[in-house]
């Protein structure tokens, strides 16, 4: 009962508006239901050049976070240094950074007006910016410093959690070290690699901030559809986020097909043996090398903390700022109308945030308990909005609530402050719930059987047994729901109102009206809480990673 | 002339010392098992022998070459791991051909080779199946096939058995054995399990603390150890304090804290230049007898537990401590091997050694052969 209940509320909130857009991007302006528009979208070129453009800029994407995150990942598994476990912490730093974030951050360092940019052609006396942060380089270079991560850490986890006696093994066996790697080695991470891919294939696909403030004239789908939209051409935004969801789909089914094939190491797991230090002149050339990388990562940071600190109007032609004072924060924080983005974000997060992990856990205990069909719909519901780019959720919310319909379950919530958390709760549904299903499946059932055979409630056994067991797992899932919901600027271009408005689209005002400082000190809130909730919560999942997998 | 000559080998991690001066020669066709309580060095002189770590001083041959400094894929050594390190990602017949392709075997010859190894572990037509899909027992197989199939000269097994349940395990020891014996290779076997070293090892080489103790075969370790570790690790023994005295020109000690400071006959175990003549004299459980009634040297015991075996157990029976030495005296007791039936719980024994049987080994109490860091 409670099952079918929580699979009828899921089905509603992440499949019915998914429908509603279909069925939506299907109907002609008299109500019948035409091919029409997809007609037209699929004889347009623009079209297409932005489908094109979504395709190759994430697998470009790809191959770029791989390159970086792979052979990265080899060195801190592999290879002892010095600095090796504080550098570990730094080189994940970029994740914590709201994309919106980071790509003000770029424009500070390498725009056209960056600092780097400054100081480059200050060095070489040049007369203008030797070059422009504009364009596919520019967004796939926000890709890349964001993305590799995922590879960092899927690598490194599955290096870790490897045997390491499949490589003697290998060795004894006469094969030369290219040959484990190739043969040995690789295979045996491709779940790893995999992941990482369809994640950073995923991510890219519906990455929005980059393409929207680099992009220019290069049109990917994502900005397509919030053109669209703002030109008021609705349905072609339907057809279009119709098409970028397909697109994410077809990925998803084509990594599970190849993923299906891999299997999992049935040697059981040997501790790591100790990593072996690195000699010669590569112990100095590598923490070197490891070290400048660390800076470059941290370097967005700081140049948001530095511009935030530039009072209005006073940088102009100088290689750096000549005045740096707290003017901004002191605006900020005696204005009430400055304060409310933060207010806003800030209650929506955490009522989204809270919702998604409560929806989450409900969902992955159900979809345990029930086991069989209803497992499979219960976690297929709570991860599928994971493989919807934000985009398209914004507006499946918008079109599915902006009739008033309730006998069709659907009712008039666009304008109001609600369907923005309402949008963040969908998206990070997944955070939670996977966090939970991964969290309880870690848990022997047999704990829950032997705490009812000692005569616990139901009530005391998940409160006294499951959920102290799960805790990490979940706080961990909260704190990434919470942060992806503070720093959101897809869905919230789409469904904010005045009233409502969040930090990202404060921050992106700021910055077409030129104040940079401003902008900056949005930058920096965002992202200190950001790494306070990450730390806050986020403690049990860092702690844990050496011992799952 | 030995096939594998280890030479003073020592290794350190760090500042802790994990082998010292290790010399060892096994012979061509011979198998040897290193046996050692876990942390003795045993798998790090293993993973010497096949390359995987350096030793930092001393030489090892193979076949009379210098392999020292031989990388583990130039070896031509075989190893099964403990977890047998099968790729999950290859099939049955794939794993064992891996080291084939290294050797530059032709499709076809490795093909025929793969299926000659397999029909020696008693896998024919396998080479299809995922390795996930196989039983423990099927898996070490395996391992033991690919080690194998490149024909190495040198054949190592780290705690090949460990991972299998007992009734198996008694099972597969057996086969190994034969297949061991059948191909003719020389082997190395690493165990901490005192049956599993006297079953498969033609001589066993005991290790601790990262020094060897006695290399020998079996009845050698058990019947004349040379110190008084090797007595204590291998076999059940009992050990008694007492005082050394020869009596009629026989050595043997007279046991202190016993009613009555019996005189038991030994023979020198090594080490008997003890603090004033004060010894230890260790004796095997078959060594002693329950006699029914007292006599010259027998001592009073009580019962307290039988380890049933059949038709002969081991009797734990606590002897009658020395009521002259005041206090409360430390209680002692002993393991006797005797018939089932000879007698229960709660009775009142009459303990006392073998007059023909294996004699009684003596050490001195004071300074102990091994010494523990």
């Amino acid at each position: 009962m409670a099952a079918t209940a929580l699979a009828a509320l899921l089905l509603w909130l992440v499949g019915y508006p998914l429908l509603i857009t279909l069925v939506e991007a299907l109907r002609a302006p008299d109500g019948s239901l035409t091919l029409a528009t997809f007609v037209d979208f699929t004889q347009r070129s623009d079209e297409w050049l932005a489908l094109w453009r979504s395709l190759w800029i994430s697998l470009a994407s790809v191959a770029a976070a791989a390159a970086l995150g792979v052979p990265l990942a080899f060195l801190f598994a592999r290879r002892e240094f010095p600095g090796r476990r504080l550098l570990t912490a730094l080189v994940t730093l970029p994740v914590s950074l709201p994309p919106l974030v980071g790509v003000l951050a770029f424009l500070f360092l390498y725009g056209e007006s960056g600092l780097v940019t400054r100081l480059v052609a200050g060095a070489l006396r040049l007369e203008s910016a030797p070059w422009q942060l504009q364009g596919w380089p520019a967004i796939l270079l926000v890709h890349a410093y964001s993305m590799y991560v995922y590879f960092f850490l899927f690598t490194r986890a599955a290096l870790m959690a490897s045997d390491p006696s499949l490589r003697e093994a290998a060795a004894a066996l006469g094969a030369s070290r290219g040959r484990i790697l190739r043969e040995v080695t690789l295979p045996t991470l491709k779940p790893a690699l995999l992941g990482a891919a369809l994640l950073t294939f995923l991510t890219s696909m519906a990455s929005f901030s980059a393409p929207y403030l680099f992009g220019g004239g290069f049109r990917v789908l994502t900005t397509q559809i919030v053109a669209s939209k703002l030109n008021g051409n609705l349905q072609l935004a339907m057809v279009e986020s119709v098409a970028l969801a397909a697109v994410a789909l077809i990925a998803l089914i084509v990594a599970r097909r190849w993923g299906s094939g891999s299997v999992v190491s049935v040697s059981h797991g040997v501790a790591a043996r100790s990593v072996p230090p690195l000699v010669g002149w590569r112990r100095w050339l590598v923490p070197t090398v490891a070290w400048c990388f660390a800076g470059f990562l941290l370097l967005p940071h700081a140049v948001l903390v530095l511009l935030s600190l530039v009072p209005t109007a006073t940088w102009t032609t100088e290689l750096l700022p000549p005045v740096l004072d707290l003017s901004n924060y002191r605006e900020l924080l005696s204005d009430t109308r400055k304060l409310a983005p933060i207010v806003s974000s800030a209650w929506m997060a955490t009522l989204a945030s809270l919702a998604a992990l409560v929806l989450g856990f409900l969902a992955a205990r159900w979809a345990r308990r029930e086991g069989g069909r209803w497992r499979s719909l219960l976690e297929g519901l709570v991860v599928l909005p994971w493989a919807i780019p934000g985009t398209v959720f914004a507006v499946a919310l918008a079109v599915t609530f902006s009739a008033d319909q309730p006998w069709a379950g659907r009712f008039l919530l666009i304008g109001t402050v609600w369907l923005l958390p309402l949008a963040y709760l969908l998206r990070t549904l997944p955070l939670t719930g996977r966090a939970a299903i991964a969290g309880l499946a870690q848990l022997d059932p047999a704990q829950e059987e032997a705490a009812a055979a000692l005569g616990a409630s139901r009530w005391r056994t998940l409160w006294r047994i499951t959920l102290p067991q799960v805790r990490p797992a979940l706080a961990a899932g909260l704190s990434l729901a919470f942060i992806t919901s503070l720093g959101d600027f897809v869905t919230s271009i789409i469904l904010y109102t005045y009233s409502n408005r969040p930090i990202a689209i404060e921050i992106y005002s700021n910055l077409r009206l030129q104040e940079l400082g401003l902008a900056a000190v949005y930058g920096v809130l965002l992202m200190l809480l950001s790494t306070a909730a990450l730390f806050l919560w986020g403690e049990g999942s860092s702690t844990r990673e050496g011992t799952t997998v | 002339m030995a096939l594998l000559d280890l030479d003073s080998i020592d290794k350190s991690f760090g500042d802790h010392t994990v082998l010292r001066g290790v010399s060892l020669q096994v012979a061509e066709g011979e198998m040897l098992a290193l046996l050692g309580p876990s942390g003795s060095g045993k798998t790090t002189l293993l993973r010497i022998l096949a390359g995987f770590e350096s030793a930092d001083g001393g030489r090892i041959e193979l076949a009379g070459e210098d392999v020292t400094r031989v990388s583990p894929a130039r070896r031509g050594v075989g190893m099964v791991f403990q977890h047998y390190a099968l790729f999950p990602h290859l099939d049955v017949g794939a794993n064992v051909a891996f080291g084939l392709k290294s050797l530059g075997l032709s499709g076809d010859e490795a093909a025929e080779r793969v299926a000659e190894v397999l029909g020696l572990v008693d896998l024919s037509g396998f080479e299809r199946r995922a390795v996930g899909e196989l039983s423990g027992g099927q898996q070490q197989r395996v391992a033991v096939a690919r080690a194998l199939a490149p024909r190495p000269r040198l054949l190592l097994l780290d705690e090949p058995l460990s991972n299998l349940d007992p009734m198996l395990r008694e099972r597969t020891r057996r086969a190994l054995r034969q297949l061991v014996r059948q191909v003719g290779i020389t082997t190395v076997l690493v165990t901490h399990e005192q049956q599993e070293a006297f079953d498969l090892g033609d001589r066993i080489a005991l290790l601790t603390d990262g020094q060897l103790q006695q290399v020998g075969p079996p009845d050698e370790l058990y019947e004349r150890p040379a110190n008084r570790f090797v007595a204590t690790f291998v076999g059940r023994r009992n050990l008694l304090s007492g005082r050394l005295d020869s009596r009629r020109g026989r050595l043997g000690v007279r046991l202190e804290g016993v009613a009555g400071e019996p005189w038991w006959p030994g023979v020198d175990g090594g080490v008997l230049e003890g603090d004033e003549g004060r010894v230890e004299l260790m004796l095997r459980p078959e060594a002693l007898r329950l006699v029914d009634s007292p006599s010259d040297g027998s001592v009073a015991g009580t019962v307290l537990e039988r380890l049933y075996g059949g038709g002969v157990s081991h009797f734990r029976v606590a002897l009658e401590v020395d009521a002259a030495s005041g206090g409360d005296p430390e209680p002692i007791e002993v393991e006797v091997l005797a018939r089932s039936d000879a007698a229960s719980v709660g009775d009142r024994v009459q303990v006392a050694p073998q007059p023909a049987g294996p004699p009684g080994r003596i050490w001195s109490s004071a300074r102990p052969a091994v010494t523990h860091r």
